[in-house]
């Protein structure tokens, strides 16, 4: 059987929404082993049990917060080496497609980063992935012994073991980093956390372009309403109008919700790289032309300073009614 | 006084917004007619350029692996204003997977002579991974300066301003590093005409697997971890509904379309 070894990243003390995708992919492969960077809280010890994994690593190291990659990557690639690892899986993300590479050079392995899905087909570890701004799906089997995979948030359904529920002991350990000739961190701003779900596995996501003219008031509205979160185009993030943290796109956040509103928002094609598969788009954008209508599932052309306000309120008064009536 | 270069690393890669055929191998052609210097890779050209202006005596050496028509990409970052050039070519690199590929980046890093930084784009726009610089830096041993949205020349070496999921940090390291920019580093030059007609006096030059000390086992096909079985084309997104908004007579069906889950 093999060990499957999955970064498990923490969300208010608990495992975090893309690690259950992670998890339940896991329980498909093989034996999942879970590693913690940083102390396992009993929330999160239980929830890992009720998604069956088999073991709980905690590891910590004093050199991560001056590091960029190298010693979180050291961390992963250690534990990886200590349980056998035959496949190491982590969140699909910018960091993480680092660390995924580091860890597989270190490993030997094979890397795959933004899989979709992945089974073992007659022997080899087959993973697959989107390519070419979403129009070509590939299948590719893993030629070595090991892989490390990162996997697209909202790719898999996550489902806890049904046979699971023990409350295992977290095997605790620390590391040291050489970090001679590393690169070091002076500073770190963390992501503002504004209320709401987080950009990466919202299930809805508003996002505001240049179309608001600096006025995110409506886009912030209608996330709330919605239970989502707030996204921005690049224009509004360099036009200092939202935190950079909320970019979508290419050289941003690729987010794939159930639902994506492009509020004010052209559609260029460095955008749509990082929303195109949300399975419903709608837009409101005041030019026909622009290239959002031609992905959007619905479409309207129109001024937002009009529609937005009005669609809030009407959400509003939904909402205070489904309140009364409960 | 010794140059020191600064090694910018480009890729000449099909435009993504064109359909791909994939051949029965799964291969892609890189044909010369349709193909460019990856857009994201032109930020890492500007930094080079303005490096350049900062490190006095410094040059700007652009590289680039792949088949003989990639030399175009290197033309264009000639254009922009890189000192010279050098395309490593050589029929056993085909069908190399990223490890691949760094082999021969890190080889060509340590034969090029006073490299002292290493640049390059934060992925490239048809593969879309993003780790080759990462795994460039593992492979010559050099602190990584990754997905850098600021570069500035320190006393020490470079600092850069990255920001991704963690947040935005400030990492700074001692010379040779590995650099990687993003496209918020700064606009790209257009070449002007005058750029263009002195572009053609650089020199381009060609090196081979031979010339690197590479083992054709370690790179290509033969190398590469994973295997391609599969390449299905993905059905567009049937057309949506377009409606025009006249005063808000459209607000129902959007409220409409937001709450049906």
């Amino acid at each position: 059987m093999s060990t499957i070894l999955v970064l498990t990243n923490l969300a208010d003390g608990d495992v975090d929404t893309p690690t259950l995708e992670l998890l339940t992919l896991a329980r498909e492969l093989g034996n999942p082993v879970a590693l913690i960077v940083g102390d396992a809280p009993s929330a999160a010890v239980t929830t890992l049990g009720r998604y069956g994994v088999t073991a709980i690593h905690a590891l910590d190291c004093p050199q991560l917060a001056g590091s960029l990659v190298t010693a979180r990557s050291a961390l992963v690639a250690d534990a990886a080496s200590a349980v056998g690892a035959d496949v190491v899986l982590l969140a699909a993300g910018l960091e993480n497609a680092e660390v995924a590479a580091l860890v597989a050079a270190a490993l030997g392995a094979a890397l795959v980063t933004d899989a979709v899905a992945a089974a073992t087909v007659d022997g080899a570890l087959r993973v697959t992935k989107v390519i070419w701004a979403g129009r070509h799906t590939v299948e590719a089997d893993v030629r070595t012994p090991r892989a490390v995979l990162t996997v697209k948030a909202n790719a898999i359904t996550p489902s806890p073991d049904a046979a699971g529920g023990t409350v295992l002991a977290v095997e605790v350990g620390t590391r040291t980093h050489e970090t001679a000739r590393d690169a070091v961190v002076t500073s770190l701003v963390a992501d503002a956390s504004t209320g709401g779900p987080r950009l990466s596995d919202a299930s809805v996501v508003v996002a505001g372009g240049r179309g608001t003219d600096g006025d995110f008031t409506g886009v912030v509205a209608l996330a709330e309403l919605l239970g989502g979160a707030v996204g921005a185009s690049r224009a509004a993030v360099d036009a200092g109008w939202i935190g950079i943290g909320t970019q979508v796109g290419q050289t941003g956040r690729t987010v794939s919700p159930d639902l994506y509103v492009a509020v004010g928002i052209s559609g260029a094609i460095q955008h749509v790289a990082g929303m195109r598969t949300a399975r419903r788009i709608v837009a409101v954008n005041s030019d026909p032309d622009a290239p959002i209508h031609r992905i959007a599932d619905l479409g309207v052309v129109g001024d937002l300073a009009v529609i937005l306000p009005a669609a809030v309120e009407r959400l509003r008064a939904h909402a205070a009614l489904e309140g009364a009536s409960r | 006084m010794p140059v020191t270069r600064i090694l910018t690393c480009v890729k000449f890669v099909p435009d993504t917004a064109d359909e791909v055929e994939f051949a029965a191998d799964h291969t892609i052609g890189r044909p010369a007619a349709g193909s460019m210097l990856s857009e994201l890779d032109e930020y890492a050209v500007e930094q080079a350029l303005q490096l350049r202006d900062a490190l006095p005596g410094s040059t700007v050496s652009v590289l680039t692996v792949g088949p003989e028509q990639a030399e175009g990409a290197l033309r264009k970052a000639l254009q922009m204003g890189a000192d010279e050039a050098y395309l490593v070519t050589d029929d056993a690199i085909a069908c190399s997977d990223v490890f691949g590929t760094v082999r021969v980046l890190t080889a060509a890093a340590l034969t090029v002579p006073d490299v002292v930084v290493v640049l390059c784009g934060m992925s490239s726009t048809d593969g879309e991974m993003g780790v080759l610089p990462a795994l460039l830096a593992g492979g010559l041993g050099w602190p990584l300066l990754s997905l850098a949205a600021t570069l500035t020349v320190t006393e020490a070496g470079l600092r850069i301003e990255r920001t991704d999921e963690v947040g935005t940090r400030t990492v700074e390291a001692t010379l040779p590093a590995v650099v990687s920019v993003t496209d918020r580093s700064g606009e790209a030059r257009y070449p002007t005409f005058k750029d263009v007609m002195a572009a053609k006096k650089k020199t381009v030059t060609r090196l081979d697997l031979a010339a690197l000390g590479v083992a054709p086992a370690e790179v290509g096909a033969v190398a590469a971890r994973v295997q391609v079985r599969d390449i299905t084309r993905n059905p567009d997104r049937p057309p949506g509904r377009v409606v025009v908004d006249h005063e808000g007579s459209s607000v129902d069906e959007l409220v409409a379309f937001l709450t049906a889950r």
